[in-house]
């Protein structure tokens, strides 16, 4: 009796687990951590993030859905199942205003199929409508964007 | 006896994890030493004050960076939304002013130029002279590629990018990089300047259609294929492409000969 008891416990608490597990994933499946490396050196870290493809654009919400980077303007090809995009143009939409800001250099990685797939020539994977942003401006500074699409619209 | 397995287990897990959390902080292996009594002898070596690098180190992070903070609020951007001062234009795209106007010595077009793998600062060739005679073109067909307009991209159409040299055709060669320089080309008075391909580009999977091979421009009789932005690139002649100069269309990456 006892032993069943113990038995049914351990079930309960393997299952509590795996639901901790599962519901923590699920949450930070449609997010991603934007890091925005400074011209003086200084960092900041944004997780929480929000994906989203609209368009032919990228839009990076900040956690508190004020600030929106939009990324618009590239040139796309396939590597395999991945996209990789050169974009030429960014803009910062706060306030509803859109900002542009001086572009230098960039590379945007996608991954639009149901697998997950490695960069080429490296061992990182993408998952699944995973997202990889490493864009440089024009006074320095650097923003690595890595995460989930968490929606695509048209 | 099945309790005392669980237990163990139990006490094993807690035991692991605890050391998994004191391994990355690095700390209590550090200052271990510290504590350690010092040997009678070596008194003055204990005075010293050992044990303040360990706590200092085991504080600071791994690499002299800034700490990393994390923010929940809107990116921070400040610095870039700023009104550009002039020197912040976008990349010169145009040719500097020796290589436009200044008619050429005889001399300069005789020479090879610089030697390959002289870094440079990554620019647009000059605007180029257009073949005359367009009826003459011909089109080598792509002969791994049959498709539709851009079929070879899915049906996604390829838009140069004007911040990197052949609007990013060739690889991601951003015009504010300084890069190896693989061949130059003396025509018309002009210098065009050419730099290595880069793989998985869609200039690469032309290369690989054809069969061609890349090499520094220079040298006659090759191949020398023109891409979009005012790029080229030069390969070694082949069974499908010969010696002269083509033109790329990106819609079906195929050469078309001038």
């Amino acid at each position: 009796m006892h032993d069943m008891k113990f038995r049914t416990l351990r079930l309960y608490s393997a299952g509590a687990l795996a639901m901790f597990i599962a519901l923590s994933s699920s949450i930070a499946i449609a997010k991603g951590t934007v890091r925005v490396d400074q011209h003086d050196g200084s960092v900041q870290r944004y997780a929480g993030s929000v994906i989203r493809v609209v368009g032919d654009t990228i839009r990076v919400f900040s956690p508190d859905n004020r600030d929106t980077l939009i990324i618009s303007h590239a040139a796309c090809s396939y590597i395999g199942e991945i996209q990789r995009c050169l974009p030429y143009r960014i803009a910062f939409r706060r306030n509803g205003t859109d900002h542009p800001i001086g572009f230098d250099h960039g590379s945007v990685y996608l991954n639009l199929s149901a697998a997950a797939q490695s960069l080429p020539r490296s061992s990182t994977e993408l998952p699944p409508n995973g997202v990889l942003v490493f864009v440089r401006t024009a006074r320095g500074t650097s923003i690595a964007v890595h995460g989930t699409i968490d929606k695509v619209t048209p | 006896m099945r309790r005392f397995v669980c237990a163990a287990c139990i006490a094993l897990t807690i035991a692991s994890t605890t050391a998994a959390y004191a391994q990355p902080r690095g700390g209590g292996g550090r200052t271990a030493p510290a504590q350690r009594p010092a040997p009678a002898q070596r008194s003055a070596p204990a005075q010293r004050p050992a044990p303040a690098p360990a706590p200092a180190r085991a504080a600071m992070p791994a690499t002299p960076q800034m700490p990393v903070a994390s923010r929940t609020g809107g990116f921070q951007l400040n610095r870039d939304l700023a009104p550009a001062p002039q020197r912040m234009a976008p990349p010169q795209r145009t040719a500097p002013p020796q290589r436009t106007a200044a008619p050429q010595p005889v001399a300069a077009v005789q020479q090879r130029g610089r030697p390959n793998g002289t870094q440079i600062a990554v620019r647009n060739n000059p605007p180029r002279q257009m073949p005359g005679n367009i009826a003459t073109r011909r089109r080598i067909n792509n002969p791994s590629f049959h498709g539709s307009a851009w079929g070879w991209n899915r049906g996604v159409t390829w838009n140069a990018a004007p911040t990197y040299w052949g609007g990013g055709f060739w690889g991601a060669l951003a015009f504010s990089a300084a890069a190896a320089l693989f061949g130059e080309l003396m025509s018309s008075g002009q210098t065009y300047e050419s730099y290595a391909v880069y793989p998985d580009s869609p200039g690469a999977t032309l290369l690989a259609n054809y069969q061609l091979m890349q090499t520094p421009c220079g040298p006659p009789d090759l191949v020398v294929i023109w891409g979009p932005e005012g790029s080229l690139i030069c390969a070694i002649p082949n069974d499908i492409v010969g010696t002269g100069e083509y033109d790329v269309d990106p819609s079906t990456l195929t050469l078309v000969s001038e």
